[in-house]
């Protein structure tokens, strides 16, 4: 909770759309913007000191991720991440095939990837997604061919929170043996919310971005786990043993290292609260506001089926955008499905997916928590729902 | 020991005003610029804040002419690739030198095993471009021509002015890759008559992982990504608001100092240069004496390597370079030096002083008294002399 000059509170539940930077990681960007300026590739000591930065990070996020450095490339984001990976494999594997899998709930970045792949002569196959927003290795079985080359598959909903079940479908993946298409993981909402061990399972590219895990916007990270398969999108001084050319964003690569090394001390409670906080608004909201739905896994889903820092929630009747500015006029920021969609759709897309009615769709709001989040927002948030939504539902009435 | 920072060509130290700018973008005004909340509203203005101070400095028409980018390679990347698919009905010919920085000798690179073809014209010795060159080069089905404006190397400046005139007799598209020339030397798009030139946030005082191209009024251009409806769906992905303000500052700085900036380093410059030159036997000023960059110092030390002046340098707490820095991890000579018809033994002599606003006449002064002893000494243990 903050305070904006004499007005109320802020309060601040759009962190999926980005999270404040953490003050550890604010810290490090600025002490190393002053003083580790120098370029990681010159020779001098000043060089080589902010080349000691990129090499520490990417030895701690190989721990985190339990995985090797040489396999973590920065980039500048997610979207980065998922563009290089996505038009790599199929540049790479087109001669094996030229039909992907993925879902239909993914990120804009991987599905207007794949919709540019199709003009380019690739198939796209959309896995279907139950009412909760998961997707079933069955399924997958099912639509799996010969000439499959990439399935990318995210590991948690950025609108519902729904997690994923990239376990098993990795495990059956292994099963085809040298038929294994390239298998693609967006992580970004994942990373610091639920565990991520790559040390497990084979996972060939996984992406993610600081801005969500309380690290910087601007930097992303891909992972691959045979480096030398694909072609970079981006090509110059080789650098990132040239999968990705461009002097290094030196300090947002810091703040990585920062934010990692916060989470590795940290990330289990934070959850473990952010998981008490979801259930708790969800279930108060539900009991106390008259038709009033979560969507995606329930508010008492149990912790390992969910995210704990997203619910969506339906107030049928209220559009989710007038609930929105409601809210606002309180200094209470929440958001209806993604902030990058937001302009372009009406009704979100991944609700739609998972068959929820369009009066529920339309009508749906996304409250997503950071670290930093306490149970004095959530209880703010529940008052001015409380007496927002009954006020909005009067005033829709009378219009319709 | 006091240390003295002339690789300014490599990268810029932030200017506080920067660091604060991003600081603030990072501590309180940290929304996602797609939001449609006032954290979402704060973010956004900054970024059209930016791009005004970023079109005000290069002179554009209208801010809406810039994309913000990860830097000077993705510039670089999305306008000759861009160009590339956008245009490859009407033709599948490139122009470009064979002085260009990696960004854009290798994104041809690339476009040449997609079935593009690129001619590389040359240069003088002194690293310049005679435009009547490029109007040989030029084809019916010649779609783009990118010359870089300054180069990072030498600092020679190249006749953009002259090119992009021709070009437009031909209907040609012209991109420059400005990284090494704006904030250091004034510089104009619609003077230049270019239709793309490339920017980095970072050789400017402001922060890495940030750049800009400017894309001129109805220029076809095809994004590298895809994703959200960002930049105008030509660069997808959340914007990295805490950079692109902090871009924003240091065009706004570079507007405010730019003449006393460009008059300072060249008395700095000169100063080197004649110090170095009259100092020590058997050495050369690569590139150009007069279209030069006013911070580029960049000899050749004949019989000597200069990967061993720059660790002798640094050990004195200077720190240079000897070609880019993106090279300098290779030991092979550079593709610029040798472009000049420099020979291999002379271009691997080279060592590069790129001066900044930091720099004091003490520090000039300094690798003047630094650098005879250690040329002698290393002389006198080379083979080659
Ligand atoms: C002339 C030139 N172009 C492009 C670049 C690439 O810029 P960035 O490192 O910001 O990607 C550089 C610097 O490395 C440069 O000197
Ligand atoms: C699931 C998911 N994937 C990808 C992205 C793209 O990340 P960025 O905008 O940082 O490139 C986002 C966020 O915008 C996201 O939520």
């Amino acid at each position: 909770m903050m305070t904006r000059g004499r007005s109320a509170p802020i309060i601040y539940l759009d962190n999926s759309a980005t999270m404040r930077p953490l003050p550890e990681v604010v810290a490090t960007v600025t002490e190393t913007l002053q003083n580790d300026y120098a370029n990681p590739s010159s020779l001098h000591e000043f060089g080589l000191s902010a080349e000691r930065i990129l090499t520490s990070t990417r030895n701690e996020l190989a721990k985190f991720l339990g995985t090797e450095s040489h396999k973590i490339f920065f980039t500048s984001g997610a979207t980065e991440a998922n563009n290089t990976i996505l038009r790599g494999v199929a540049a790479a594997y087109s001669s094996r095939g030229r039909h992907i899998i993925t879902t239909p709930i993914e990120h804009p970045s991987v599905l207007a990837t794949c919709q540019y792949l199709e003009t380019g002569g690739f198939e796209i196959d959309y896995l279907p997604v139950d009412d909760k927003g998961t997707i079933h290795p069955d399924d997958l079985s099912a639509k799996l061919r010969n000439d499959t080359i990439l399935i990318s598959i995210m590991a948690v909903n950025n609108e519902v929170g729904t997690i994923q079940p990239i376990t098993e479908v990795a495990l059956r993946l292994d099963a085809l043996g040298s038929r294994r298409p390239f298998f693609h993981t967006d992580a970004v909402q994942a990373i610091g919310k639920i565990p991520v061990d790559l040390s497990r399972i084979t996972i060939d590219g996984l992406s993610l971005s600081g801005h969500k895990f309380g690290a910087p916007k601007g930097v992303g990270i891909m992972f691959l786990n045979s480096p030398a398969a694909l072609p970079p999108l981006l090509y110059g001084g080789g650098q990132e043993d040239g999968m990705r050319s461009g002097t290094e964003n030196t300090s947002g690569i810091a703040g990585i290292g920062a934010a990692v090394n916060w989470l590795q001390q940290n990330q289990r409670a934070a959850n473990e609260k952010m998981y008490q906080l979801r259930q708790y608004l969800g279930e108060t909201l539900e009991s106390e506001i008259p038709n009033c739905h979560v969507n995606g896994p329930p508010a008492d889903a149990p912790i390992e089926t969910v995210a704990p820092h997203i619910l969506n929630v339906s107030f049928p009747t209220i559009p989710g955008e007038i609930l929105v500015h409601s809210l606002a006029e309180s200094s209470i920021y929440v958001s209806t499905g993604t902030a990058c969609s937001s302009k372009a759709e009406t009704t979100s897309r991944v609700l739609s997916a998972m068959g929820l009615a369009p009066e529920l769709a339309r009508s749906s709001i996304r409250v997503s928590f950071s670290y930093e989040t306490s149970a004095h927002d959530i209880d703010a948030l529940i008052d001015a729902l409380n007496s927002t939504v009954p006020h909005l539902r009067r005033m829709t009435r009378y219009q319709q | 020991m006091r240390r003295i920072y002339m690789d300014h060509s490599a990268t810029t130290p932030v200017h506080p005003r920067v660091a604060a700018v991003v600081n603030r973008f990072m501590l309180s005004d940290y929304g996602n610029a797609s939001s449609v909340h006032h954290f979402g509203k704060v973010a956004r203005e900054a970024l059209e804040d930016a791009r005004s101070q970023v079109a005000d400095l290069i002179g554009a028409d209208s801010p809406s002419e810039l994309l913000f980018t990860s830097g000077g390679t993705e510039s670089d990347n999305l306008a000759i690739k861009g160009v590339a698919y956008a245009r490859r009905d009407q033709g599948r010919h490139i122009i470009t030198s064979a002085i260009e920085h990696q960004a854009v000798l290798h994104a041809c690179d690339a476009l040449e095993a997609e079935g593009f073809e690129i001619t590389k014209v040359g240069v003088d010795g002194q690293g310049r471009l005679d435009p009547e060159a490029v109007r040989d080069a030029i084809r019916g089905d010649t779609i783009l021509i990118s010359i870089m404006l300054a180069n990072n190397e030498v600092g020679t400046l190249q006749p953009i002015e002259e090119i992009a005139a021709i070009a437009k007799e031909y209907d040609v598209l012209v991109h420059t890759d400005a990284v090494q020339a704006v904030g250091q030397i004034s510089v104009d798009v619609e003077a230049l008559g270019v239709d793309l030139m490339s920017l980095s946030g970072h050789k400017m005082y402001g922060p890495k992982g940030v750049g800009a191209l400017y894309v001129r009024r109805k220029t076809p251009l095809q994004p590298l990504q895809n994703g959200g409806h960002h930049e105008r769906r030509l660069r997808p992905g959340t914007e990295n608001v805490a950079g692109i303000a902090g871009m924003g500052e240091a065009c706004l700085l570079a507007k405010e100092e730019l003449a006393i900036r460009n008059q300072y380093l060249l008395r700095l410059r000169d100063r080197l240069i004649d110090g170095i030159m009259s100092e020590i036997p058997k050495v050369y000023l690569n590139g150009h004496p007069d279209h030069r960059l006013p911070n580029n110092v960049n000899v050749s030390i004949v019989g000597i390597e200069g990967e061993s002046i720059l660790l002798s340098l640094d050990m004195k707490g200077i720190a240079a370079s000897s070609g880019s820095a993106c090279t300098s991890g290779s030991l092979e000579a550079s593709h610029c030096l040798l472009a000049m018809g420099l020979t291999h033994e002379v271009a691997h002599g080279s060592v590069r002083f790129t001066l900044g606003r930091d720099n004091r006449q003490e520090d000039v002064d300094e690798v003047i008294r630094e650098l005879p002893a250690i040329v002698e000494r290393l002389r006198a243990m080379s083979p080659l002399s």
